[in-house]
């Protein structure tokens, strides 16, 4: 039994646990749907650090490539929202959406992102942990804004989140610009990543600052909040994709 | 006249229109390089005079429209910064020291993303990129300086599965200065610098696994670098500093 097996059965694992979990919590078996979803989320996290060991050495990259580990910090989000709040259908509209991201990793081009020189650093997996990370807490606030723009309950969820993934994005920028200075002698290059990352920092730098102008009441910033998931979705997923679908090592 | 125009540049409202242009500028920018990139990628290696002249074309406008919102931004944040220290220094003896720094937080991340992006405006109108395919024994001649190439060293990769397999690679350099001659190594991810240059190692990733790989060295004279990343990891940090300080606050103030 290869780690590259077990990281590819172990998703699909987990993957059959959140759709069950969900199943359940539609069948109004709230505890056995979280068990079910803990479950699913300790299978996730075998396959994710299993990544780990793909090519038969140690690697830590692919353990955070944003396919499959989008969904598991969506998951480490919404288990953490559980525990520090009570309310269960926040952590069911969470279950909902890693289902979602973790489909499309089914989806996706199979395998991992070879080594190259300029991996060799921990600046590097460290870098992908905050990005990805931060896009989590991008796309739960934009599901949380939408849900406040259709039901007006949890007006505080979306803005927290929004705010903490600025955090970590903006952890994660200046990481990845000491990253590139030290492998390819600047910290910022034009090119189309650099650039997406940038106008999604301005776009949210944006965001928190609407809360210090009038009539930018909490409605308009929730349409803000939502639309961000649309940017981080086209700069960086999408970004994904095509270097998985050119380097991947299957 | 004077205040209604101070008013204007020290507005929250213009920041976050400003902020939401330079956004959709970059993200614009960022589709070019993606589907139309031209000359683009050369902004990497020429100072923006030089690229100007040599590659200004219509495709160029949100490049255009990227500096002058920056510009725009740079001279709202210093007014916005400015009338906010001023005003906070004044009330300084009505709080205590803990609530005046997490007071003044915001003002000083303000201070350092401006001096974060006038680095990036000096990387970007003063700084030098040369980047040479090196070999054994081969000579290189720079302003200021010459080197020779000496013995090197690869490491690669064992793995089928590996699209790049060069791992790692050991340089000798041999720098020749006016002020005499100096012995160095170079690797992936070990930069040095020498005077006003830093020396970085560059290879082909498509390159065949061989014993002597494509590699390149860039010789960097950069002077916005240390402002770019000192300030970055400064406003990162106070940013998580602040939130953090927000959360306790408001956990103190609710009731029990």
């Amino acid at each position: 039994m290869s780690a590259a097996w077990i990281s590819v059965n172990g998703f699909y694992v987990a993957f059959a646990a959140y759709t069950l979990s969900l199943l359940l919590a539609g069948a109004k078996k709230e505890r056995a749907s979280r068990a079910v979803f803990i479950f699913g989320f300790l299978m996730h996290s075998i396959s994710q650090v299993a990544r780990g060991w793909y090519l038969g050495f140690f690697f830590p990259n692919p353990m955070f490539n944003e396919i499959t580990f989008l969904p598991w910090c969506l998951a480490a989000v919404g288990l953490v929202m559980r525990i520090l709040d009570r309310d269960s259908s926040l952590f069911l509209q969470v279950a909902g959406l890693v289902l979602i991201f973790s489909l499309a990793a089914l989806f996706a081009p199979k395998g991992i992102l070879s080594p190259f020189a300029q991996s060799q650093t921990v600046l590097s997996p460290l870098f992908f942990v905050f990005e990805v990370f931060s896009h989590g807490c991008f796309i739960l606030g934009a599901w949380f804004a939408l849900v406040y723009l259709t039901k007006k309950t949890n007006a505080r969820m979306f803005n927290m989140l929004v705010i903490w993934g600025f955090v970590l994005f903006s952890i994660a920028q200046i990481v990845g610009a000491t990253w590139s200075y030290w492998g390819w002698g600047s910290p910022f290059s034009w090119s189309e990543r650099h650039l997406g990352s940038a106008a999604l920092w301005c776009y949210y730098a944006a965001y928190l600052h609407l809360s210090f102008v009038a009539r930018w009441e909490v409605r308009p910033r929730a349409v803000v909040a939502a639309l961000g998931a649309v940017f981080v979705l086209i700069f960086a997923v999408t970004y994904q994709l095509s270097e998985m679908s050119m380097h991947v090592s299957q | 006249m004077g205040k209604q125009l101070w008013r204007l540049l020290a507005s929250v409202k213009v920041s976050v229109y400003v902020l939401f242009s330079v956004a959709f500028a970059l993200a614009a920018g960022s589709f070019y390089l993606r589907w139309r990139p031209g000359a683009f990628p050369s902004l990497n290696e020429l100072t923006l005079q030089q690229w100007w002249e040599l590659h200004s074309s219509p495709d160029a406008w949100w490049l255009v429209a990227l500096l002058v919102m920056l510009l725009l931004l740079f001279i709202n944040t210093s007014a916005c910064t400015l009338e906010r220290l001023v005003a906070l220094w004044s009330k300084r003896n009505e709080y205590s020291r803990h609530r005046f720094l997490v007071l003044l937080a915001p003002s000083m991340m303000h201070l350092f993303f401006l001096i974060s992006l006038s680095g990036h405006a000096l990387s970007l109108v003063d700084s030098i990129h040369q980047q040479v395919p090196i070999a054994a024994g081969r000579q290189i001649d720079c302003s200021g300086f010459s080197l020779e190439v000496g013995h090197l060293e690869a490491v690669f990769w064992n793995h089928p599965l590996v699209k790049h397999p060069l791992r790692q690679c050991t340089v000798a350099l041999n720098i020749r200065t006016p002020s005499g001659t100096v012995e160095k190594e170079i690797r992936f991810l070990h930069p040095f610098r020498l005077g006003d240059w830093t020396f970085h190692l560059a290879a082909n990733p498509k390159a065949p696994p061989t014993a002597s790989p494509e590699l390149s060295l860039i010789l960097k004279k950069d002077p916005g670098v240390t402002l770019v990343l000192m300030g970055g990891a400064l406003l990162a940090l106070l940013l998580g500093w602040y939130f953090l300080q927000q959360i306790q606050t408001k956990k103190g103030s609710k009731p029990d």
